[in-house]
C-alpha cells in the first residue's frame, strides 16, 4: 500500500486525502491550522464545472440552480456552481419576495439592511426584517462565533424558528446571517419551522461557514480512515518528514496542499520561497486551468513592488504566484524535473485565485495519482 | 457643504485644512471674523497628518534655529494647558555605542557633546514642563531599553510630548466652528477670480460634481506643500523646497521610550512606542514629483529599518504595518543640504504682487502651528480692522477643558479601561458623554476597530460630529483601520456604519469598502512581507478587492459566467 503523506488540511488537502484513501493508499493529514478554506465565503465559483459536481456528490455542498444568485452580507450578487448547504439554499431567483433578517441589538453583526440593498438594486423585492432576539450571553464582545456557539443550543435555535415562522407568510425566500447554518439537523429543523426557502448570506470574515466547513471536512477525513496530525513539517525529502514536534513521518507520497502565502505553502521573508522543497516559482497566467500551469519563473530576490501593482485595484501578479507542475500534478524543481515523490494541488499551484472548486478538483486528482506511488516510468512510457 | 454659503460674504477665507489652515480659522474666528474653510480632502489628510506627531522643540534646530526651538517650547507648553488630553511623554533615549572592548577617546567625546546639546536644550524644557537631561551608564540604559545592543558607551536621556496630530487638525476645526466658522471638506479650490483691482473676489469651489464661488474679503493660502499651485490660481508666485519624509509603522512596542540614533549617513533617526505600535523616523529628501501622487520606495524602508536595528536587533523581528510619507513645506533655499534648511516660516502678504487681500503661510512645524497662526491672524485683522486679541493659547480645544479620570469613565460606561482610555486620548472632557451612548443600545460599546479598540459609539459620534464623509476620514478621527490588521476585521463593519449613518446605496458603500482599502494597501505596497502577504491575500479574497461589481439584474435575462458580470 502507497503511503501518502497530505500537508495542508484544507479544501485540496482533504479533497486529496480522500481521493488517495478511496484509491488504497494509507493517508496522514498534517494540519498547522486553519488557512484560506476556514475563511471562504461559502460558495463555489464556477457553474457548471465538473468540480461543482464534484462537490455535490460530497455531500457537503449543493448545487446552485443556474440562473440563481448567491447574495453577500454586503449585498453583491454572484453566480456560483454549487454552495455550501446554507448558502446554496439561499440562492436568490427572479421573482423571489426577499426578507433578509437581521437582530436587533447587533446591527454590526447582521445589519440585514446592505444586503436587502444590494437586492433591490439588482431589482429583487427585497425587505430588511429586524428580529429582536438577543442571545448572545458570553461576556466576550460579540462576535460572530458567539452567535453561532449560542445558536448550537436547542432553546436557542427553537426561539428563532419560532421567530422566523411568524414572519410575514408573503415572503418566499429568508435569508439569514451567515452564522446559523451548519452541518446536521438545526438547518433543515428551521427550513420547515419556516414552511417556506430558507438559506443564508454569504459569508464575510471571519467565515463561521467556512470555520464549520473545516471542521466537517477533517471529520470526513478521519472517517474515511485516514490519520490527522496536528503540526508543521520542518524539513522534507524523499521518504521522511521531520516535524515541529519533533517526530518524524516516513512515506511514499507527499501531496503538497499548503495553500499561497494564507496557508503558508507560500512564504516570503525577504525572499520568496516555496519552504518545503525550495521549488521555483512561477506567476502563473490569468487564465483557467492548463494556461496558468504556464507563466514566467519569479527571482525569489525580487522586490516585492514590482508583484504587487502600484494601485489597489491593479492586477498583482504576486497573487498569482505558485508552483508548476505536470499532467500528473507532480511539481518541477529547480532543473525542470519533476519531483517523483510529491504533487502539488490548490491554491499553491501558479494561477489566479479559482476557489474552492478549483481545490476539490487538483485535490482529487492529485490525491489519486499520489495513491499509486512513484509513476515516473510510466510517464515516461506515455511521453 | 452644509450651509448655502453662496450669498455669505466671509471676512476670511481659509484654504487648506492641516494644522496652519485650522489653526488660523480657530484664531480668526475666536476674535469674531467669519470663516470659511476649504480643504480638497480632509483635515489632516496631507503632511500634518504625516509627520512624527512630536509636539517637541527640534533639539535638531537648536545649533542653527535656536529661534524655532524657544518659539516651539512654548508653544508645546500652550498646547498642553490647551488639550491636555491629546499630548502624551516621549521620554527619549540617545545611546552611543563603542566599537571596541574599552570606548574610544573620539566615543567618549561624542558622548560628552551629546550631554552639553541636551543640557543646553535643559533650558527650554521648562516651558513645557519637560525634564531635564540625565547621562546614564551602559548599565543604566540597558536596564530602562533592554532591546539596545549591549555594546554602547552609555547615553544622555531627553524629554519630549507626543500628539496625534490628525485628531489636533480636526479639533482646531471643530473648535472654529464652535465659534461660527464654515468648514468645507472635500471641496477644492478651483480658481482664485479677481475683482478690476486685483483683488481676489474669493474662491471658486468644487464639492462633488458642484462648483460656486466662496466669496470674502481676505484669502488665506494654507496649503501646506501645496502652497505654490494654489498661489499661482491667484497668478503669484511663491517657491517652497518641498522635503519628503517617511515614517515607517511596526506591530508592536519594541521599546519603553523614544530612542534617537544616527542613521547610516549619520542623521540622526528615532523610534518611538505609540499606541500599540512603534514609529520609525524619518527620511529628508527634497522632492520633486506629484505631491497628490506619493510612494515609498523599497530603498526608503531599509535605510530606516537598517538604521534602527543598527542599535534595536529586535526591530528585524516586527512586522511593518505600513510605510507612509509626507512632504514638509521647507521655505525656499538654495544650497544647504535637506537637514540643514530651517524650519523658520513666513507669513507672506502677497500686497508686493499686486493682490492685497492674499496671503500664504509658508513654512513652519506641526509645533509652532498655533504661534504661526495667531502670527498670520494678527495680519488678517488688523488689515480688517478688527483689534480682538488672539485667545488660542488660553481657550481649551473641544474636549480639553478638563481630564476625565480612566477608571470612572470604564466603570460609567461599561467598557473596559483600554477603551475609555483612547477614548479620553481622543475626545478629553467630552469622553464620558460620548461613551454614555452604549447604555441605551449596548451594542456601541462592542469594537467596530479591535485593534485599535474603537468603540461603535465612538465611530458613530465622529462620523455624525466630526465631519467625516468617507472611512479614511474615520481613520484619521479615530484610528479606525490603523493597527495590525489594517482594515481586515474593521473596514467592513465600518462600512456599514458609514452606510447606516450616511443612507448610502448597497455599491457606494462597496465602493468606500475599496477606497479605504485601497489606501490602506498604498501604506503596504512597499513592505510586503511575511505575514502581512498573507494578510493581503485575505483582504483580496475575503473583501472582494478589486474591481467592484456593480449591481446585477436578478430578473433580467442573462447567459450567466463565473462571477457576477463588473
Amino acid at each position: 500500500m502507497t503511503r501518502v503523506l497530505v500537508i495542508g488540511a484544507g479544501m485540496a488537502g482533504s479533497a486529496a486525502a480522500l481521493a488517495a484513501r478511496a484509491n488504497g493508499a494509507t493517508v496522514t493529514v498534517l494540519t498547522k491550522g486553519p488557512g484560506a478554506t476556514a475563511f471562504c465565503g461559502g460558495a463555489v465559483w464556477g457553474e457548471g464545472s465538473p468540480a461543482s459536481a464534484a462537490l455535490s456528490a460530497s455531500g457537503l455542498f449543493q448545487p446552485v440552480a443556474r440562473g440563481a444568485w448567491l447574495c453577500s452580507v454586503r449585498g453583491e450578487l454572484q453566480r456560483a456552481g454549487a454552495a455550501l448547504p446554507a448558502q446554496a439554499y439561499g440562492a436568490v431567483r427572479p421573482g423571489h419576495r426577499v426578507a433578509v433578517v437581521g437582530f436587533r441589538g447587533a446591527p454590526q453583526l447582521s445589519d440585514a439592511s446592505w444586503a436587502a440593498a444590494g437586492l433591490q438594486a439588482a431589482g429583487v423585492e427585497a425587505t430588511a426584517v429586524e428580529l429582536a432576539l438577543d442571545l448572545t450571553t458570553c461576556e466576550v464582545r460579540r462576535s460572530p462565533f458567539a452567535w453561532a456557539r449560542d445558536l448550537d443550543n436547542p432553546p436557542a435555535l427553537a426561539r428563532l424558528a419560532s421567530a422566523i415562522n411568524r414572519l410575514d407568510q408573503s415572503f418566499d425566500l429568508i435569508l439569514l446571517p451567515p452564522f446559523i447554518g451548519f452541518e446536521g439537523p438545526a438547518l433543515e429543523q428551521l427550513r420547515s419551522a419556516s414552511g417556506r426557502a430558507l438559506g443564508e448570506l454569504l459569508a464575510t470574515v471571519p467565515s463561521v461557514p467556512g470555520l464549520r466547513l473545516s471542521r466537517a471536512l477533517e471529520a470526513r477525513v478521519r472517517g474515511a480512515g485516514c490519520d490527522v496530525q496536528v503540526g508543521e513539517v520542518i524539513a522534507l525529502h524523499a521518504g521522511e518528514a521531520r516535524l515541529s514536534t519533533g517526530g518524524a513521518i516516513a512515506f511514499d507520497q507527499a501531496v503538497l496542499a499548503s495553500g499561497r502565502f494564507l496557508g503558508g505553502g507560500l512564504r516570503r521573508a525577504g525572499a520568496l520561497v516555496e519552504p518545503l522543497l525550495g521549488l521555483p516559482l512561477f506567476v502563473g497566467d490569468c487564465g483557467e486551468g492548463a494556461a496558468a500551469n504556464a507563466g514566467a519563473r519569479v527571482d525569489p530576490n525580487v522586490m516585492v513592488q514590482s508583484l504587487v501593482g502600484q494601485r489597489a485595484g491593479d492586477d498583482a501578479p504576486i497573487f498569482r504566484l505558485g508552483v508548476r507542475v505536470d499532467a500528473s500534478f507532480r511539481p518541477f524543481d529547480a532543473d525542470g524535473q519533476p519531483v517523483a515523490w510529491a504533487r502539488a494541488v490548490g491554491s499553491i499551484l501558479a494561477g489566479p485565485d479559482r476557489g474552492l472548486g478549483f481545490a476539490i478538483e487538483t485535490g482529487a486528482a492529485g490525491g489519486q495519482w499520489a495513491a499509486r506511488g512513484d509513476d515516473s516510468s510510466l510517464q515516461s512510457a506515455v511521453a | 457643504m452644509r450651509a448655502d454659503a453662496s450669498c455669505t460674504l466671509y471676512d476670511v477665507l481659509v484654504i487648506g485644512g492641516g494644522v496652519n489652515g485650522t489653526g488660523v480659522a480657530r484664531d480668526a474666528a475666536q476674535r469674531g471674523l467669519r470663516v470659511a474653510l476649504v480643504e480638497k480632502k480632509d483635515f489632516a489628510a496631507g503632511a500634518s497628518g504625516a509627520n512624527s506627531g512630536m509636539i517637541h522643540g527640534g533639539i535638531r534646530y537648536l545649533r542653527t534655529d535656536p529661534k524655532v526651538t524657544e518659539l516651539s517650547c512654548i508653544d508645546s507648553g500652550y498646547i498642553q494647558k490647551i488639550a491636555p488630553h491629546l499630548l502624551f511623554r516621549v521620554p527619549l533615549i540617545f545611546p552611543v555605542l563603542r566599537k571596541g572592548a574599552e570606548p574610544a577617546l573620539s566615543e567618549q567625546a561624542y558622548l560628552y557633546a551629546a550631554e552639553v546639546l541636551f543640557s543646553a536644550y535643559d533650558s527650554y524644557q521648562p516651558y513645557k514642563r519637560g525634564k531635564p537631561s540625565t547621562r546614564l551608564s551602559a548599565t543604566e540604559t540597558l536596564a530602562v531599553e533592554p532591546g539596545i545592543r549591549p555594546d554602547i558607551l552609555g547615553s544622555v536621556s531627553t524629554d519630549e510630548w507626543g500628539i496625534d496630530p490628525q485628531r489636533l487638525c480636526a479639533l482646531n476645526a471643530l473648535d472654529a466652528e464652535r465659534f461660527g466658522a464654515a468648514l468645507f471638506t472635500h471641496t477644492q479650490v478651483m480658481a482664485l477670480p479677481k475683482d478690476p483691482d486685483g483683488g481676489l473676489l474669493g474662491a471658486e469651489v468644487r464639492h462633488g460634481g458642484k462648483r460656486r464661488l466662496l466669496r470674502a474679503k481676505v484669502v488665506v493660502n494654507a496649503a501646506g506643500p501645496w502652497a505654490p499651485k494654489v498661489a499661482s490660481l491667484a497668478g503669484v508666485p511663491v517657491k517652497l523646497r518641498p522635503g519628503k519624509g517617511v515614517h515607517l509603522t511596526l506591530d508592536r512596542r519594541l521599546s519603553n521610550y523614544g530612542v534617537i540614533t544616527n542613521a547610516i549617513d549619520g542623521r540622526q533617526i528615532f523610534l518611538y512606542p505609540h499606541e500599540g505600535t512603534s514609529t520609525i523616523g524619518t527620511t529628508d529628501d527634497d522632492y520633486f514629483g506629484d505631491l497628490d501622487d506619493l510612494s515609498v520606495t523599497h530603498d526608503e524602508v531599509e535605510y530606516l529599518l537598517s538604521s534602527i536595528a543598527h542599535v534595536i536587533p529586535a526591530v528585524r523581528e516586527a512586522r511593518i504595518l505600513s510605510a507612509w510619507a509626507g512632504v514638509r513645506p521647507t521655505l525656499y533655499a538654495f544650497g544647504p543640504a535637506e537637514d540643514a534648511l530651517s524650519r523658520e516660516h513666513e507669513v507672506r502678504h502677497h500686497g508686493a504682487d499686486g493682490v492685497a487681500n492674499f496671503y500664504s503661510m509658508l513654512g513652519g512645524k506641526l509645533a509652532s502651528y498655533r504661534a504661526m497662526s495667531e502670527e498670520a491672524t494678527d495680519l488678517i485683522a488688523r488689515a480688517l480692522g478688527n483689534s480682538e486679541p488672539c485667545r488660542t493659547h488660553r481657550l481649551p480645544l473641544p474636549g480639553g477643558e478638563s481630564l476625565p479620570e480612566v477608571a470612572a469613565v470604564a466603570a460609567l460606561c461599561g467598557v473596559t479601561e483600554m477603551a475609555a482610555t483612547r477614548a479620553i486620548y481622543r475626545h478629553g472632557a467630552q469622553a464620558p458623554q460620548i461613551l454614555e451612548a452604549i447604555h441605551d443600545e449596548p451594542w456601541l460599546g462592542d469594537f467596530v476597530c479591535p485593534c485599535e479598540q474603537v468603540t461603535y459609539a465612538e465611530a458613530r459620534h465622529c462620523l455624525r460630529h466630526e465631519h467625516c464623509e468617507t472611512l479614511s476620514d474615520l481613520r484619521r478621527r479615530c484610528r479606525v483601520g490603523m493597527g495590525q490588521c489594517q482594515g481586515l476585521r474593521c473596514a467592513e463593519p465600518a462600512a456599514r456604519l458609514l452606510r447606516v449613518e450616511r443612507g448610502l446605496s448597497a455599491q457606494a458603500a462597496r465602493v468606500e469598502l475599496q477606497h479605504f482599502l485601497a489606501s490602506r494597501f498604498e501604506g503596504q505596497r512597499a513592505v510586503f512581507d511575511g505575514a502581512g502577504l498573507a494578510q493581503q491575500e485575505l483582504v483580496r479574497g475575503a473583501l472582494g478587492f478589486g474591481p467592484t461589481s456593480a449591481p446585477v439584474a436578478v430578473n433580467a435575462e442573462d447567459s450567466g459566467g463565473a462571477r457576477g458580470p463588473a
